[in-house]
């Protein structure tokens, strides 16, 4: 386990201090124009604080935001799990099997670093004009009333769901929405490593663009099989009905749904290591 | 120089890159509030929303649309430039880092010279920021083309009952052109020299853009506080990007007055400084 731990901190440190990690910027001031910023219009507009949570509640919920997080992802992770001859030599010493649990801690870490950026980007945006507690502000309520409708129309997809207000609290909200994402998240970032362990790392790219499109797709057009992609399940609104009691699916399968769906490619990941050659990867590495 | 122009260009317009730019150019112009204008008490939804849901009674019918609001939306391309500025560099600025970076642009410059080098990454980077945004724009025209056919009202206003003047609509898509075609080349050229200097295309591309977002937050801040003096205004590109409104009003000066010698500095400059630091690299 510590031989893990080494290989997952040294991938996180090479990871968090490249260049690419910069992109992270345009990620944030898109959150920002698109979800934060019409926020904190409506809250100014009501004369009423946001709770402080809200904003990132917001972007875990939006319709759109979702697909886009774990392509963002994708971006600031390309390259990753390095096969240079560097990390043939760290195979060497830890062994394949503790170097894909290494990796796997790794690509679960940086999953953590991603969403905690955008949880202190949307907290810091709103910190002045907010409050912390466990209640939902009257802002993201009252936008739902008749008298604020085309507040409501005017800020698109800067309003949290009536199934998330009336289902359950903020800090359960938190918990529940974040460890969704996380694992959706999982899902297409273990897709990404199946595909490179295996040698196909544009197929990789191509199948999450697929996913991750036609995710979208069937979540817009509200069809039953939105629910044999991972992107519905990692949306908590879409769990049941805003405003009658009825559940379209139990979060509970969702969790069931994306538990199964990690176990699978974590076991293609492992045979695909397994496969890798190292002095296929050292002879690509000479070739360069 | 026409060699290394078609070089350059081959090598930005040919790479994952400048796909990837596109696509995400097409996403922020389908999928932004306020692309579309024209919806029954709704005047900040998206393309996107609308192909979605095209029985919501809230848009207007087929024949109540004016399709050429949607056409001037789409004209008008992606509002936050922040954003746009740093998507439309991207497919020229990280080949031409990649080429400084790995020291092959010398031997391009000992071949044609250096300022012929400098005019032809220049000229690629302005041509790849117009044919990113051109190609989002024109795979958006021919979506809006094939869902909004023309109807019976093509020039009626938002309720379908004004009818607008065909000379008024050319005088607003062609202001739009205009504001693209300028922006854009100055964005790209920005960029480029940016990159020259950092030798990084993400630093390039990133840095700017967080200093416009703060910058913009400032202006903001004093905005709300009542302590706005015009001048801060000038920080916040956004409202620098209409000048209609920003000069006339703020200023009492007519914009082509201040913004065309202020656009041609600004090219100039940038050229210049590109040329520079080339010359001080090569000697490094």
């Amino acid at each position: 386990m510590r031989k893990a731990w080494t290989v997952c901190r040294t991938a996180y440190r090479e990871w968090l201090f490249r260049q690419q990690t910069l992109m992270i910027f345009p990620i944030l001031v898109f959150l920002y124009i698109n979800v934060i910023e019409p926020m904190q219009y409506y809250a100014d507009v009501m004369q009423t604080p946001l709770n402080l949570l809200e904003p990132f509640l917001c972007i875990l919920n939006s319709v759109y935001a979702v697909p886009l997080l774990p392509l963002s992802y994708l971006f600031l992770f390309a390259g990753y799990p390095k096969l240079t001859g560097a990390s043939v030599h760290q195979i060497s010493r830890t062994g394949k099997r503790t170097w894909f649990i290494g990796q796997c801690m790794f690509l679960l870490l940086a999953i953590c670093t991603f969403l905690l950026c955008i949880f202190a980007f949307s907290c810091i945006c709103v910190t002045d004009r907010a409050f912390l507690a466990n209640g939902w502000s009257i802002a993201a309520r009252q936008i739902h009333g008749a008298a604020y409708r085309d507040l409501e129309l005017q800020s698109g997809t800067a309003v949290i769901d009536l199934s998330v207000l009336n289902q359950i609290r903020p800090y359960q909200a938190l918990l529940l929405c974040a460890a969704l994402q996380i694992l959706y998240m999982c899902i297409a970032a273990l897709i990404d490593f199946c595909f490179t362990l295996s040698g196909h790392k544009l197929t990789g790219v191509l199948v999450n663009l697929i996913t991750a499109g036609l995710g979208l797709f069937l979540l817009l057009s509200d069809t039953p099989f939105k629910w044999l992609m991972p992107a519905a399940h990692a949306v908590f609104s879409g769990h049941s009905d805003g405003v009658r009691n009825t559940v379209y699916m139990p979060v509970r399968l969702s969790f069931l749904f994306d538990g199964i769906l990690l176990a699978v490619l974590f076991a293609i990941g492992f045979h695909a290591v397994r496969r890798c050659s190292l002095m296929t990867v050292l002879q690509t590495e000479g070739g360069r | 120089m026409k060699r290394a122009l078609l070089c350059n260009l081959n090598r930005s317009v040919c790479s994952p890159l400048f796909a990837a730019a596109c696509i995400a150019y097409l996403i922020l112009l389908l999928s932004t509030n306020g692309t579309v204008g024209d919806l029954k008490g709704s005047p900040q939804l998206s393309l996107f929303q609308m192909l979605m849901q095209p029985d919501n009674p809230r848009w207007l019918t087929v024949d109540e649309y004016a399709w050429y609001r949607i056409w001037d939306r789409v004209m008008h391309g992606y509002s936050h430039i922040m954003l746009l500025t740093a998507l439309i560099s991207v497919p020229a600025v990280v080949p031409f880092c990649d080429e400084l970076t790995t020291g092959n642009w010398r031997f391009t410059v000992s071949r044609i010279g250096r300022r012929k080098w400098s005019a032809a990454h220049l000229l690629n980077a302005v041509l790849c920021a117009l044919l990113v945004v051109l190609t989002g724009i024109a795979v958006t025209a021919l979506i809006c083309a094939a869902v909004f056919p023309a109807g019976d009202a093509p020039f009626a206003d938002r309720y379908g009952t004004a009818v607008v003047t065909l000379p008024a609509i050319l005088q607003y898509l062609l202001s739009n052109c205009v504001y693209l075609l300028m922006l854009i080349p100055a964005a790209a050229v920005c960029t480029l020299t940016c990159s020259a200097l950092m030798l990084n295309a993400y630093s390039a591309i990133c840095l700017p853009l967080v200093a416009q977002f703060l910058c913009k937050q400032l202006a903001w801040r004093k905005y709300r506080e009542n302590s706005l003096h015009p001048l801060w205004l000038l920080l916040d590109t956004d409202t620098l990007a209409r000048p209609e409104y920003t000069f006339p009003v703020m200023f009492a000066v007519h914009p082509a007055a201040v913004l065309i010698p202020a656009y041609v500095c600004c090219l100039l400059v940038c050229g210049l400084l590109f040329s520079r630091i080339a010359e001080r690299r090569l000697r490094q």
